[in-house]
């Protein structure tokens, strides 16, 4: 037995609640499993009491509010990659769930669920640091938001009070003249767990970067935003050589590990080129509107 | 992890069939179907969400039964090999693996057909990128995935 009992809930109160009633018990949300069931299964984590989110109707949303598009924290990667919304607002959402796994991961595992693992190789997660992206916590007596970039506070760590759950998450939609783009360097193109991902935003006016946001996965204990190589780039002259350069500056920004998937110096080596291809794709985009 | 206290009623549809019986609960789906229901199609390859060997559909969608919680698939429906096609009555992607020689050892073969009737559900006339996209979740050791690939493509044609 990996757990003792299930429950299914039908709504974010009723999930607080049955987490509230159970103080003395172990209990743990599950929204696609596909980190938790492998923690279970390896004793990784302990659970008594399992609460099923994923068929909460208000947490399985992607929707748009004036300029904030927000999307719900069991909202599955098959479900961001066939959005229309992302498709126009937050391509590089679309671009990285495409990559995540395959089809059974795609159609399981979801954006809370990544976030909540906060894995430093969690494929949403730099795509959401680029986007500046703020977290919506719910408890039983408050709601709270944060820029997920202070929510997640080290690796796997997060600020998660008891009695809280991610309910979602949300960023302002991309403009005219910004482009996006995700991309990850893996040991295959499916069911490859990154190692280094990088996530760009650009947008360009009058011939010059007015905005860029740069963000790194599998580098560092979490997600790291470049700002060498934003810095670099703010004001400049949009080139191929140009962010080559921004390649090279946002080597000064990470701190790779030696692991199983890659050594320390191939992360270094492999973040200029990934960076530079990035941000090239985000350019070319950014005509194009997406 | 077998649990005998059978505390738990499983209530849902598998493979067309209602069924309601008790069982124990806190395992997955893959060990409900193979334990309680004997249904041995569906394979276990490496129980870590690599492999696709235990590629079940819940609600019509390719999920990973050894990461299925089993009562999640309550009051929803489950489809398996067993589902797919019988001896007699075989689905065209059954037929055109045979046909193509998509088989060898057969270990993976449930799951990669469960793959592929997903993709042929919701795309009627799939590429050859889509094809390889689609399996993508499932690895086969013996055939090289090329007559794999030609028997999914034969079947969109039969289906077509």
């Amino acid at each position: 037995m990996m757990y003792k009992t299930y429950h299914v809930a039908q709504s974010i109160e009723e999930a607080l609640s049955l987490l509230l009633k159970s103080v003395d018990r172990k209990v743990r949300f599950i929204a696609g499993g596909t980190d938790l069931m492998l923690q279970l299964r390896e004793r990784i984590v302990e659970a008594d009491m399992l609460v099923d989110i994923s068929v909460i109707p208000e947490m399985k949303q992607i929707s748009q509010d004036g300029s904030k598009i927000s999307i719900g924290a069991v909202v599955s990667y098959s479900e961001m990659r066939q959005s229309d919304l992302l498709k126009k607002n937050g391509f590089l959402l679309v671009e990285a769930s495409k990559l995540i796994g395959a089809t059974q991961i795609q159609n399981m595992g979801t954006i809370g669920g990544n976030i909540g693992n906060a894995s430093p190789a969690g494929d949403i997660l730099p795509c959401l640091y680029a986007l500046d992206a703020e977290i919506a916590l719910q408890s039983a007596d408050k709601k709270r938001s944060m820029p997920l970039r202070r929510f997640i506070t080290g690796y796997r760590q997060l600020d998660l009070q008891p009695g809280e759950l991610i309910s979602g998450i949300s960023f302002e939609a991309l403009q005219p003249g910004m482009g996006s783009s995700f991309v990850k360097f893996g040991a295959r193109q499916a069911q490859a767990i990154s190692i280094v991902s990088v996530a760009a935003v650009l947008q360009v006016q009058a011939g010059k970067i007015s905005r860029v946001a740069i963000a790194l996965g599998s580098v560092a204990p979490t997600i790291v935003r470049s700002s060498s190589a934003e810095e670099l780039l703010l004001s400049e002259q949009p080139s191929p050589d140009l962010f080559e350069k921004a390649g090279e500056a946002a080597r000064d920004d990470i701190s790779p590990i030696d692991d199983i998937r890659g050594s320390a110096a191939f992360r270094r080596y492999i973040t200029q080129p990934l960076v530079s291809q990035a941000l090239e794709t985000a350019w070319r985009r950014t005509q194009k509107q997406i | 992890m077998i649990n005998n206290q059978k505390d738990v009623l499983m209530d849902l549809v598998i493979n067309n069939k209602h069924i309601s019986i008790r069982a124990g609960g806190g395992r997955c789906l893959l060990d409900f179907l193979r334990e309680d229901l004997s249904l041995m199609g569906t394979k276990e390859g490496c129980g870590e969400g690599e492999c696709g060997s235990c590629t079940v559909l819940l609600d019509g969608k390719a999920v990973l039964s050894c990461m299925t919680p089993m009562e999640r698939a309550i009051g929803r429906e489950v489809t398996t090999i067993e589902g797919v096609g019988r001896p007699g009555n075989l689905h065209p992607l059954q037929q055109a693996m045979m046909e193509e020689g998509g088989v060898q050892c057969g270990f993976c073969t449930p799951g990669m057909i469960m793959s592929g009737v997903e993709l042929l559900n919701r795309k009627s006339n799939p590429n050859r990128d889509e094809i390889v996209e689609g399996i993508s979740g499932n690895l086969c050791r013996c055939t090289g995935y090329r007559k794999i690939i030609t028997a999914i493509e034969r079947a969109a044609e039969k289906m077509s």
